[in-house]
């Protein structure tokens, strides 16, 4: 099974990257790229090539799902998990957010202290599936 | 840096864009008061909301997270339900509300170890907590002062130096301070020097305390925008009724205007200028609804065009005189009509303005706030009494009577309660008839602050009082006003060098739903009982 180190991260608050790098750097000993929105996400991640990608869904310009979609058209991205980071977490809104390709969700608001687990647990699933 | 302190810098960052975030949504918010608010602005706030929600609980703040989610979850249900809303304006109200009140969920939750590290709201200078803050270095009169401020309800806090004060500040605002301070030539310059500068960048009320009366010591408190002076020995009641005045300044309701108007975009523009000036307005589409209308909105004013299609504005005015009850409602036309004899002819159909468009916003907003405080004072000086501001005799009793149709219609039970100061003729003949007021006046400002903001509180004769409980059992009424009484017990009323207390005797009478007692029967009983209560000792409760 591979290990995950190579995390990016798409999110318009700044405040919420800041803290999104602590955790997952510090605490998950995960190297991370930010992201500020989701029409820049293509080029950085074919730069950066992480091996999971997390995603906003409510940012100006292009969205979270806009963004996966985007992604998805590019042959070298086609396969990364990714997983949304969201407020929205009823039942039928994380099938929904599944149903656009997404390997799950992350809810908002996260602890610093356990998120980077929490990345780790939906990266094991998709190793396992995989 | 450590983790630990690399998340506390983030936390404060986040914290500190947090007032700024919270003044977005309540400006936002301000489209809600609006019958048909525009979608752009709901969703930017339902925007802002969801980001909040998301975002708060990751900074120590889950209960803001919490809140901020459940705001945003009933917005979007107002949004879905439109266009088809109107069912729906009680809710807009109500979320409005639960809006403004959104700051008090920044409650920090995991953030023991740095007390000091919280949210800061007067960091902007905007957020206003309703407190009395009161800075007195002679900690006797000063605990005492206190001591009463909080009898009457009053969020207080003593400081007993500037410095303390001072530093408090920086972290919130009080509404009131009360100070005593040296002014004049009775302390160090430079302390005035401190104290001066302060008060002129302060957005709170003041009111001076201070050990010298003389000309020139009141000038510099005026010139401090000083709302009050009092003078040492310091007279207590007459202190806090002067606070009460104050603060109901502070927080007179928004005008309420209705605009009758045919012109679609005009009456936009009107209802965003009245809106933004912090006013609550209506639009009336339909005149043949105008009777319904005035029930259900209870306008301070109304805005109307004189030139209508189908329906002239001098006659609609018209028709709303011909109900007794609105013969004092201001009405101003808004009107293109230069031709002064037809404005004057206008004027004498009832109106009580004319107001030639274009009109400046200005002048506009003027005219109507202008119009509503006198019109306000004019129904206050009717139906209040002047001392206490509490409802005269047959206010109270008409305040009962409709009570009581109402309890009667929802089958609830209420209580009307008769109370009466004891000895009260003793306190006048010995101290004299202002000392006597001013207990008057105590006993109408405890009540107030006492009882809830839905009890209705009247001035019934000389000392005699008459407090209408809705949907409350006896059980009820007699804890809330045996503590009251127990709390009026409690006050020292100072005459010269005299110190003095006085007490009450009350009588509640309950209505039960299903009985056949009327609204003069329970007048009486509540009176029945309250004389039991003066001939089995006084300064006790009674239920009749």
């Amino acid at each position: 099974m591979n290990e995950l180190v190579r995390v990016m991260y798409v999110e318009d608050e700044p405040d919420i990257r800041a803290v999104a790098k602590l955790a997952l750097e510090v605490v998950g000993g995960l190297t991370v790229e930010l992201c500020e929105q989701g029409d820049r996400a293509v080029a950085q991640a074919e730069n950066f090539g992480p091996q999971m990608i997390l995603l906003d869904v409510m940012m100006p310009g292009m969205d979270g799902p806009s963004t996966l979609k985007a992604l998805r058209e590019r042959p070298l991205l086609q396969n990364i998990p990714v997983a949304f980071m969201t407020a929205k977490v009823q039942p039928h809104e994380i099938e929904h957010f599944k149903s656009l390709g997404a390997v799950g969700v992350i809810a908002k608001p996260f602890d610093p202290m356990t998120l980077s687990q929490q990345v780790r647990d939906l990266w094991k699933k998709t190793e396992v599936a995989s | 840096m450590s983790f630990n302190e690399k998340l506390h810098q983030i936390q404060q960052q986040y914290l500190q864009s947090l007032p700024s975030t919270l003044q977005q949504i309540n400006t936002l918010a301000q489209a809600l008061l609006t019958p048909a608010p525009g979608t752009e602005q709901l969703k930017s706030l339902s925007h802002l909301l969801h980001k909040l929600s998301g975002a708060a609980g990751t900074f120590g703040l889950p209960a803001l997270s919490t809140k901020a989610a459940e705001l945003d979850q009933r917005l979007e249900a107002i949004l879905l339900a439109r266009p088809a809303s109107g069912s729906s304006d009680h809710e807009r109200l109500r979320l409005k509300s639960d809006l403004d009140a959104l700051s008090e969920f920044v409650v920090p939750a995991d953030l023991p170890e740095r007390p000091e590290s919280s949210f800061n709201p007067g960091k902007n200078g905007q957020t206003l907590i309703p407190e009395i803050w009161l800075l007195e270095d002679d900690v006797a009169l000063g605990s005492a002062l206190l001591t009463h401020l909080q009898a009457f309800n009053f969020k207080a806090r003593l400081f007993t130096s500037f410095a303390d004060l001072l530093r408090a500040y920086d972290k919130a605002k009080p509404e009131v301070l009360i100070l005593d301070v040296l002014l004049g030539n009775e302390g160090r310059s430079t302390d005035c020097m401190l104290e001066s500068k302060f008060l002129e960048n302060s957005s709170s009320r003041v009111i001076f305390i201070s050990a010298k009366d003389n000309f020139q010591t009141r000038l510099q408190a005026a010139d401090l925008r000083a709302d009050a002076f009092f003078v040492k020995p310091l007279d207590i009641p007459k202190l806090i009724t002067r606070l009460e005045q104050v603060l109901e300044r502070l927080h007179a309701p928004p005008e309420r205007v209705l605009i009758i108007d045919d012109d679609e975009l005009l009456v936009r523009y009107y209802q965003q200028l009245l809106t933004d000036a912090g006013m609550l307005v209506h639009v009336l589409n339909q005149p043949e609804r105008i009777k319904e209308t005035l029930e259900h909105d209870c306008p301070d004013i109304i805005l109307m065009d004189l030139e209508m299609p189908g329906i002239d504005g001098q006659n609609l005015a018209a028709v709303i005189r011909q109900y007794d009850h609105w013969l004092g409602l201001p009405i101003i036309y808004l009107s293109a009509e230069h031709d002064p004899q037809r404005q004057l002819l206008a004027l004498n159909q009832g109106a009580d303005d004319f107001l030639i468009k274009p009109v400046t916003d200005e002048h506009l907003i003027t005219a109507v706030k202008s119009k509503v405080v006198r019109s306000r004072q004019i129904l206050d000086l009717m139906t209040k009494d002047s001392l206490t501001g509490l409802l005269k005799h047959a206010a109270i009793k008409e305040a009962v009577r409709r009570e009581w149709g109402l309890a009667k219609r929802k089958g609830e039970a209420f209580c009307v309660a008769m109370l009466d100061i004891d000895h009260f003729k003793q306190v006048n003949d010995r101290f004299g008839h202002a000392i006597g007021d001013e207990v008057i006046t105590s006993v109408a400002t405890l009540l107030r602050k006492r009882l809830r903001g839905t009890d209705v509180l009247g001035r019934y004769g000389g000392e005699e009082f008459v407090v209408v409980m809705s949907r409350c059992d006896a059980d009820t009424a007699a804890k809330v006003l045996d503590d009251f009484r127990q709390r009026f017990q409690e006050l020292r009323f100072s005459a010269g060098a005299e110190q003095f207390s006085a007490t009450i005797s009350i009588g509640i009478a309950e209505y039960r739903p299903g009985t056949n007692i009327d609204a003069e029967a329970l007048l009486v009983n509540a009176d029945k009982a309250m004389y039991e209560a003066k001939k089995t000792g006084r300064n006790k409760l009674v239920l009749g």
